[in-house]
């Protein structure tokens, strides 16, 4: 594997771990703007985490 | 603490509009169909000639037309800079229609195939657009002059050019012309740029013309950029197509300018190698509002007083630079040069049939030459 493809990897492991983290957030915080940021978050992260974008 | 409703109704509409966006992005690597001609004897990719591609990103299409009698090889490159959608259409055309009696055009349309898949946020570049053909509408993707950075992360601060020691701003580190010779274990892009390099060297290339656009603000427009070795012919065939009223200049390439294809396929390979320019508006800085009609027409008002105002290179009126004239001019251009060559070997000319003519793609359109289908 070329070292491009290791770090793109690895890119996409964090941005796969803020989506998580984000979800966690949404359905574990009560208030109402920290919901409404991390689903802000939560879209370009896990289309990065899944390699689409 | 308990699952917050609210948090997963959020949680679901956020899913949702990931899904929404993840369709377009992946609309947008979906490959567009070249329905390959007659003078097509075969098709491959440049896999064939770099194993480790197969299969990934990089791979393209890569279409030969031979004749039966033998004689020299073009190579002709489309799709270096998807953003510069003239040169990959005039391939095209050349697959769909073109048919070789002498020698051997090797053409590959979509070069860069990673660079057709994105367009940059804050362009506002449409992802698309439509040249209608006998039956409906084929469309093309417009992508950027880089490749997509998905495929070649993260960018340098500074991207030293192999081999050369060359110093450029690191984003240039996905630009497939600054890439050149490559190298097969480096980036992306070098790989690359490596397999159409070996490509060139595999197939004993004589002749090879890089097709490209750039803005009118830009000086190198209208323009051929001839290695020393390939200054010859290039002068020729600026003088055949200004004889016929299609202005064209002729400009050497730089020999402390690496990474270029009319550099560096010159220097690596025997090859006598060219790059041609036409003016594209799309790309430009002074464009207004940029769509499909702005892709396909060429016309822009903000470019008629840039020309007024004498801040162009090539004049500039109401009528634009439409894509089918500068289609058109890349396809001249090939066919002059293919005339210069054989003016110079005489001994192993090229006979090539059926290039559609600059006349005929500036009155008939683009779509006219265009298989409609399989």
């Amino acid at each position: 594997m070329y070292t491009d493809e290791i770090m793109l990897l690895a890119y996409r492991g964090i941005a796969g771990i803020v989506a998580v983290a984000m979800a966690v957030l949404m359905l574990r915080r009560g208030a109402w703007r920290e919901q409404f940021y991390a689903a802000l978050v939560f879209v370009p992260f896990v289309l990065r985490a899944l390699g689409i974008k | 603490m308990g699952i917050s409703i609210r948090g997963a109704l959020l949680l679901a509409a956020a899913a949702a509009v990931a899904w929404a966006a993840a369709a377009v992005f992946l609309a947008m690597h979906a490959r567009e169909p070249v329905y390959p001609g007659p003078g097509v004897t075969r098709v491959g990719t440049l896999a064939d000639y770099a194993p480790a591609l197969r299969g990934t990103p990089a791979d393209t299409a890569v279409y030969v037309l031979e004749g039966r009698q033998p004689g020299p090889t073009l190579l002709l490159l489309g799709g270096t800079h998807p953003q510069e959608v003239s040169g990959m259409l005039g391939a095209v055309l050349v697959v769909e229609g073109a048919q070789v009696r002498r020698g051997r055009l090797i053409v590959v349309p979509h070069l860069n195939q990673s660079g057709f898949t994105y367009t940059e946020p804050l362009e506002a570049f449409p992802h698309d657009f439509g040249i209608p053909v006998a039956r409906g509408v084929r469309r093309f993707r417009l992508g950027m002059r880089l490749s997509n950075p998905i495929h070649q992360w993260p960018d340098p601060d500074l991207y030293v050019h192999y081999p050369s020691n060359e110093p450029l701003i690191g984003s240039e580190s996905r630009n497939l012309n600054r890439a050149y010779p490559g190298r097969s274990n480096g980036r992306y892009t070098e790989r690359l740029a490596n397999a159409v390099l070996t490509l060139a060297r595999r197939e004993k290339v004589d002749l090879l013309l890089d097709l490209h656009e750039a803005y009118p603000e830009y000086p190198i427009i209208n323009m051929i950029v001839a290695h020393e070795r390939a200054f010859e012919v290039a002068t020729m065939a600026v003088l055949a197509l200004q004889s016929r009223n299609i202005k064209m200049n002729v400009m050497a390439s730089p020999k402390n300018l690496h990474g270029l294809s009319h550099r560096e396929f010159g220097d690596y390979t025997p090859a006598l190698a060219l790059l041609a320019e036409t003016a594209d508006p799309a790309m430009g800085r002074f464009r207004g509002h940029t769509d499909e009609d702005l892709v396909i027409n060429g016309r822009d008002e903000n470019y008629v007083l840039a020309a007024r105002l004498k801040r162009l290179f090539v004049p500039f009126d109401a009528s634009g630079h439409p894509l089918s004239s500068r289609v058109a001019r890349h396809l001249a251009t090939l066919e002059e040069l293919l005339g210069a060559y054989n003016d110079v070997h005489p001994e192993s000319p090229f006979e090539v049939n059926r290039l559609p003519g600059y006349d005929d793609v500036r009155k008939e359109g683009i779509g006219a030459f265009l298989r409609p289908g399989p």
